[in-house]
């Protein structure tokens, strides 16, 4: 009878054990357990290094009697800052030189405007043997046989000489810039624009202006494709804990009551209110690497897009750092109203908006390309819509910035990127057709 | 060795095993086996915390374990309609207003907003009392509650919450939905009185659309969302008493078509003040902001 107890017992344990092994194996963790763990592995784009998040606004190069400027997206953009930016990170101290005074029979080669600027010194990748430094603008001139850099900040300027092989790399690539793909500009000044019938007119920035005709043409666009549900992971760890709010206009909004990310169909919107109340302490070039790596989590940062500015602000004890991003399309800038920007302090991300298009194809007409209003007629027409909204403010006219570019507008049939001419007279910005130089409607503006 | 003393062996060895197996399993959780999620020494922790800060319980918690779910909700529309029905039933005609859509009929005015809202007010005001003797709240409830089945739409799962004084001198009489005995304090109905008058009412009411049981998970203790609150809302300036602690349903409002909204911990200090911490994240749930900046 005992005997028969314990095989019995003895079975039930053996049973149990079992039971218990595969229940500590495969068995269901409690809920709260499953909340702190479920962390997910997600797979993003790598953040750009440091040495690809800084570029020039332009570059002007200077060509006997013309000038040309080259902006994102244009082609030689690229090799003309990446040769600088190469050239800059491997030049030695022995590289300075103490004239700061150019000889006469020096010529003016390249102007790279930093914008946001370059930081330049110790722990930096560019001349990292000089005192840390941020430097606004780059020339490049040639005096007799040699080339010399000219580093220009808000309180500092130096001068480079370029060793004999950067020398020679530079001289080679001046010679191979795509002729045919360049367009004479004119660098703005008050004397120019008197010549024009603009005395009343102030410059405060450099700025310039193509003096040879330009076509351009509109495109079909569409706004990026992103991936939501990734989208959703990089913002939330947790995004199970996220709510979903169905919008009347059909955008989606997920909050977990702390942060809040809206998606629409033109892109997407975060918020993290709470974590304003907060210090920057991360110096300018460690936010610029943060900078990277946030619009490369969230979203990508795609190769059209160039950081714009990344400024510090903040009022009292609390401040954070805003970077905005610019998207080109063939060398001219994209206008939207809610670009791609991030807000973050030491907390972390703050704000963070991603609007995003990219070209399907170019709109050509049939009689071929057309061409753009020559700059002084759409300053004429711009400068006519300020005096009538302005009469008022008759003296103390400053044009702040004269450019062409693309608006984005919206129609029955989807998106276009419209040809512009954008001028900035004092703190008003006027959006002119590049063509009829008619002003764009608001409603119509993405 | 003979056979039974071999049984006995193994008994001991497996009984050993199953002990270590056990306590691998279940240790960490082992209250949770016994269903009590809060024990007397989670309690005495979080009492020292609010002591520290101030606060002080006044409130029996509940030391369950519980489980909680989204709730998806939307404007409750066909009541919206309800009323308005009613109103031009009994020849209401439309009066301008702003933001809203509004029908007057005698004394009674409904204004009905885009986000759901419905806000009926009475001009002049509505006799609330005992020939002229203030009610107390018990009969001011039942002659509230028997005029909004008599003149009104009586919302589904109407429930009595609270009486509370606003800074006016009004009374403000709250009642919520109730769904299966949880309360959406999100969907709520509010009657404002003058002195011994009925001035407003104020409906916004949810339809719950769906449960969404995929994402059922256990919430926080109670005991984790007051050390939540405290930590939010920093140290009291003069002594507080917490004097009711409750689960339920609640988001702010959403000029939205649908929206999901979490289980909250409803943590009365005072008399009148509220907070709502969600009961998944502990986050405090009472100003949710939202980005709208994007077209």
């Amino acid at each position: 009878m005992i005997e028969t107890i314990k095989s019995i017992l003895l079975l039930i344990l053996v049973g149990l054990s079992l039971l218990l092994t595969y229940q500590l194996w495969y068995g269901q963790v409690p809920a709260q357990v499953l909340e702190q763990d479920i962390y997910e592995r997600i797979v993003v784009e790598q953040p750009r290094e440091l040495e690809r998040v800084v570029e020039p606004k332009k570059i002007a190069l200077h060509n006997e009697e013309e000038l040309y400027v080259y902006k994102k997206s244009t082609p030689d953009f690229g090799e003309m800052w990446g040769l600088l930016s190469i050239a800059l990170q491997q030049i030695s101290l022995d590289a300075l030189i103490d004239e700061d005074d150019l000889p006469l029979d020096s010529r003016h080669l390249l102007s790279y405007y930093m914008q946001p600027k370059l930081p330049v010194g110790e722990d930096q990748p560019w001349l990292n043997e000089v005192l840390y430094s941020e430097i606004e603008k780059v020339d490049l001139y040639t005096v007799n046989d040699s080339f010399r850099l000219v580093l220009s900040g808000s309180n500092n300027k130096f001068s480079l000489l370029l060793p004999p092989r950067k020398a020679e790399q530079f001289a080679t690539l001046l010679d191979n810039i795509q002729a045919d793909k360049k367009l004479a500009s004119a660098f703005l000044t008050e004397e120019l624009l008197a010549d024009h019938g603009f005395s009343q007119l102030s410059i405060v920035e450099p700025l310039y202006v193509p003096v040879e005709t330009v076509f351009m043409s509109e495109y079909n666009i569409r706004p990026e494709t992103l991936d939501q549900d990734l989208i959703l992971k990089t913002f939330f760890v947790d995004y199970s804990m996220a709510r979903v709010i169905e919008e009347k206009e059909g955008g989606l909004i997920y909050t977990d009551g702390e942060r809040g990310l809206r998606l629409t169909d033109t892109g997407l919107e975060y918020s993290s209110p709470r974590l304003e109340e907060g210090q920057t302490t991360s110096a300018y070039s460690e936010a610029l690497v943060t900078s990277s790596s946030l619009i490369s989590y969230h979203g990508g940062w795609p190769d059209s897009l160039r950081l714009k500015s990344l400024e510090l602000s903040g009022w009292g004890d609390t401040t954070h750092y805003s970077a905005e991003w610019q998207a080109y399309l063939d060398g001219y800038p994209i206008l939207i109203s809610q670009s791609i920007r991030a807000l973050f302090n030491d907390n972390g991300l703050i704000h963070y908006a991603r609007s995003f298009f990219e070209v399907e194809n170019p709109i050509i007409p049939e009689n071929g390309l057309t061409s753009a209003a020559s700059w002084n007629e759409a300053l004429e027409k711009a400068l006519s819509k300020y005096q009538e909204g302005f009469p008022d403010r008759a003296s103390s006219i400053i044009l702040k910035d004269i450019y062409l570019g693309y608006a984005i507008t919206t129609s029955q049939s989807g998106y276009t990127g419209k040809p512009v001419w954008v001028i900035t007279i004092n703190n008003e910005q006027f959006i002119l057709s590049a063509f009829e130089l008619e002003p764009l409607r608001e409603e119509d503006l993405l | 060795m003979n056979l039974g003393r071999a049984k006995s062996i193994l008994i001991i060895a497996f009984t050993g095993l199953n002990i270590f197996l056990g306590y691998h399993l279940f240790w960490p959780d082992f209250g949770r086996l016994t269903n009590v999620a809060v024990t007397a020494e989670d309690i005495q922790e979080a009492e020292t915390i609010l002591n520290e800060n101030n606060y002080f319980l006044e409130t029996p918690l509940d030391r369950s374990v519980q489980v909680g779910d989204f709730l998806t909700v939307a404007p409750a529309v066909g009541f919206q309609g309800d009323i308005l029905q009613l109103f031009i039933k009994k020849g209401a005609r439309i009066v301008e207003a702003e933001n809203a859509t509004a029908y007057k009929v005698d004394n009674k005015t409904a204004y009905v907003y885009p986000g759901g809202l419905i806000r009926i007010t009475f001009e002049p005001a509505l006799e609330f009392s005992d020939d002229g003797n203030e009610l107390a709240e018990e009969q001011l409830k039942d002659k509230l509650e028997s005029f909004i089945s008599e003149e009104l739409i009586m919302p589904e799962g109407l429930v009595y919450d609270r009486m509370e004084v606003t800074d006016s001198e009004m009374l403000v009489l709250n009642y919520h939905r109730s769904l299966e005995g949880t309360p959406i304090f999100a969907s709520n109905l509010k009657a404002y009185l003058g002195s011994g008058v009925l001035d407003l009412i104020e409906i916004s009411w949810l339809d719950p659309v769906e449960r969404v049981p995929p994402r059922e998970m256990e919430v926080i203790s109670a005991t984790d969302a007051l050390t939540n609150l405290v930590d939010f809302l920093g140290p009291s300036d003069e002594p507080l008493g917490i004097k009711g602690i409750e689960l339920g349903y609640f988001s702010a409002e959403y000029e939205a078509e649908k929206w999901e909204i979490p289980p909250v911990w409803r943590i009365q200090l005072g008399e009148n003040i509220y907070h709502y911490v969600n009961a998944f994240t502990g986050n405090i749930e009472d100003d949710t902001f939202m980005p709208e900046q994007l077209p």
